[in-house]
């Protein structure tokens, strides 16, 4: 055991008193006052992962005066902590040069968790002249520490917090993220929000073809383990059959052909369309098994396009075969597919998001590319359902030529 | 700190931000502490609008894309010059044009800045203000279709001037029932603007077809000839957009101000009738469609305020967590930045009683 000073001997043992109490709010504000005056530290903060959902949250918090840059600082080093998994210091820390006087400060930030998904992060900051290298050893021991607080606490909030997590979405995939294939001619943005672990919608764009834009997107109609893993399998499937001369149509038809047998043994049917968006001819083919049918609007005259009527949904027999229809984009052209989530979202008036509020919308936001068309269609959504929350998955996929 | 109108101050609020006359005078100063009397006498002075300071924002700084002294530099000569026009006095062009150089070097030198001012104004003062903030909207939009140096210059003239032949009739704002009976003659104001600026020494030609120009519409409903799409001069078409936005974004007795998010979903739904698409695209990507001190709810549950907007993303801007996902106050707060964090997305505008 590596040789701590007196006061940080004091620390850990106080520490270690907090963490073996009954752990309200305040403990870990008082953990953080602990650690900071008794380690004479700038400041120190502890953190959660929020459970089941992106994000994280702060439990604790204690800073000796700064510029209001810490926290910034401390909320991005606690997120990449917890993303990575990975501790993190850093010496002289350029963008602290206001605190303590022009000096800067160093920092130093632990995950924390016995396993290898960290339940959290503690971040520590200190003055340039500290020796860091037995600050180091000690802040170990610290987050082990702290470690058995913040999982208590997690064990605590999975059982109470349950009904209040229903405020958060969990985002499935996201725009300008570089999951999106990019081509050249048009902006993509798609994104899956959703209030449960498991979900009904789900997407996929072909990742081997670089010259195309290749997608489907469907809805299990039920959530639960069955649909997440015909999902998975509807998405590999989806990989494998589909070929460079093959029409959206003969995608589906192959994809239901793989699938019928097997679905028809769980009782289940997908709803699906399948796009094809090729910018060197700037047509765009539109295969459609019992979906949504898209919005295809045009910006020369603003007008919405009807495109053909649904085929049948995949799994109800093995030898459907579904049209492709074929539409021809130009600049300002844009095209939404949606989830039935987003239709059927209903505010406190009893009134459903529907159809014509989406193309209003859209037409309002129409000179915007992709990714903040879709911002702006969320906005939308949230601004609808006002203090009333969403309960359904809702899928959206932008595409705007131009 | 936040806008609020007039009607919703109370005694005890904290103005946030100089409240100024058109002769760049301070009626009101910053921290100062708003009592039954002030709010009365903002009032009696047509003053719609104001900046408080809030609970959770009182250290945020509000820049704007020209400075202070600059605005109000700019209004004064505005007044000045349609004093001079309308008393057929000698125009001062060179301090015209002076100021209107100043004004582009301080819209280039804020770069990454777009236009977030709720302009408060003295009802008294709107054609100078409303001259001030086109003119500013005019150039930043120009600038950003690319119009050169000479032309610009007459950009900022002419939106400056634009409605200048609405100063033959007084008390044009003083009165919303006036001003409905008005109406029809009002619209002559386009022609008297023209007839006053062609005349003027020194004056170019262009400037003064602004004026004549800025309420037709690109499909050719407008007035007063009803001209069509390139018939209109490119500037006119400018000028027309970043008109109709600051009206749309002002108090006035006839209406309350529209979010800057509405205004610009307004201007999109009339691209290619009244307005010129190319125009209005170059146009919002430089208004920040969440102001500085707009509250949001972000996806996560959390709370904050909007403290930053940035130019090629309009729906990230930088947000001030307040509150976080369980309702519980964050302090100190910390800031995630929308850009670069894709898994986030504002959810909602929020009202302030439900931060």
């Amino acid at each position: 055991m590596d040789k701590f000073e007196p006061q940080e001997y004091k620390a850990l043992y106080n520490i270690s008193l907090l963490m073996a109490d009954h752990i309200s709010d305040e403990t870990f504000e008082q953990v953080a006052t602990t650690i900071v005056t008794q380690m004479d530290l700038l400041g120190c903060s502890i953190w959660k992962k929020k459970q089941g959902f992106k994000g994280i949250m702060r439990l604790g918090y204690y800073e000796v005066g700064s510029d209001g840059s810490l926290p910034n600082i401390d909320y991005q080093v606690a997120e990449q902590v917890i993303n990575t998994g990975q501790p993190w210091s850093k010496n002289w820390f350029e963008e602290t040069g206001s605190l303590t006087g022009g000096k800067g400060v160093n920092g130093m930030a632990f995950p924390l968790g016995e396993g290898t998904e960290p339940i959290g992060a503690l971040c520590l900051w200190f003055s340039k002249d500290q020796n860091s290298e037995v600050s180091r050893i000690l802040a170990k021991e610290l987050a082990a520490q702290v470690s058995r607080g913040v999982a208590q606490v997690l064990q605590v909030n999975e059982q109470q917090e349950q009904p209040v997590q229903i405020g958060e979405v969990q985002v499935l995939t996201l725009n300008r993220s570089s999951n999106l294939p990019r081509l050249e001619g048009i902006s993509l943005a798609a994104r899956s929000v959703s209030r449960r672990q498991e979900r009904a919608d789900f997407y996929d764009f072909l990742p081997s073809d670089q010259s195309r834009l290749v997608f489907i997107l469907g809805d299990t109609m039920n959530q639960g383990i069955a649909s997440s893993i015909v999902q998975f399998t509807t998405r590999m499937v989806f990989r494998a059959v589909a070929r460079r001369q093959m029409g959206p149509g003969k995608i589906l038809s192959r994809i239901n052909e793989v699938l019928c047998p097997e679905l028809g043994n769980q009782g289940m049917i997908i709803g699906m369309t399948c796009g094809i968006y090729n910018p060197q001819t700037g047509l765009f083919h539109l295969a459609n098994a019992g979906y949504n049918d898209p919005v295809i609007f045009s910006g020369r005259d603003c007008t919405f396009k009807k495109p053909k009527e649904a085929g049948p949904f995949l799994g109800l027999t093995d030898n459907m075969a579904y049209d492709s229809h074929s539409l021809k984009l130009n600049n300002g052209d844009i095209v939404v597919f949606y989830s039935d989530g987003l239709l059927e979202a209903m505010n406190d008036s009893g009134e459903l998001y529907g159809r014509a509020r989406l193309n209003a919308t859209i037409d309002k936001y129409r000179l915007y590319d992709a990714p903040s068309l879709l911002d702006f269609l969320f906005l939308d959504i949230g601004n609808f359902l006002g203090g009333r929350r969403q309960l359904d998955d809702i899928t959206l996929i932008v595409i705007k030529v131009g | 700190m936040r806008a609020i109108s007039i009607e919703k101050a109370k005694p005890g609020m904290i103005v946030g931000k100089n409240i100024y006359n058109a002769n760049g005078s301070v009626l009101l100063s910053q921290k100062a502490i708003l009592t039954e009397r002030y709010i009365d006498r903002l009032k009696s002075l047509g003053i719609m609008a104001l900046y408080i300071t809030s609970e959770y924002c009182d250290n945020l700084v509000f820049e704007d894309v020209i400075s202070e002294k600059t605005r109000n530099e700019t209004m004064a000569i505005t007044r000045k010059s349609l004093k001079a026009l309308k008393s057929s006095e000698k125009l001062h062009v060179r301090k015209v044009t002076d100021i209107i150089d100043r004004i582009i070097d301080e819209i280039i030198g804020s770069k990454d800045l777009l236009s977030s001012l709720i302009d408060i104004r003295a009802l008294n003062d709107y054609l100078f203000s409303h001259s001030v903030n086109v003119a500013v909207l005019s150039l930043m939009t120009g600038l950003h279709l690319g119009i050169q140096q000479q032309k610009l210059r007459y950009l900022g003239m002419g939106s400056l001037f634009h409605d200048m032949g609405k100063i033959a009739f007084d008390n044009l704002y003083k009165n919303q029932d006036e001003f409905i009976e008005f109406e029809e003659q009002v619209k002559k104001h386009t022609e008297y603007g023209f007839e006053m600026l062609r005349k003027t020494e020194g004056v170019s030609l262009l400037v003064a077809h602004i004026a004549f120009q800025h309420h037709e519409h690109f499909d050719g409903s407008g007035y007063p000839r009803g001209l069509a799409g390139e018939e209109i001069s490119l500037l006119a078409r400018v000028v027309a957009v970043a008109s109709s936005y600051d009206n749309l974004t002002s108090d006035t007795p006839a209406k309350p101000r529209i979010l800057p998010q509405h205004a610009t979903e307004y201007l999109t739904v009339k691209s290619g009738t009244v307005f010129d698409p190319e125009v209005v695209k170059a146009f919002i990507s430089n208004i920040a469609l969440f102001p500085i001190g707009t509250l949001v709810l972000l996806n996560s549950g959390e709370r904050g305020i909007v403290i930053k907007s940035h130019k090629e993303f309009p729906t990230r801007p930088l947000v001030k967590v307040v509150k976080d996902h369980l309702g519980q106050r964050v302090n100190p707060p910390f800031d995630i930045d929308l850009m670069k964090s894709p898994t986030s997305f504002l959810e909602r505008v929020l009202e302030e009683e439900e931060i």
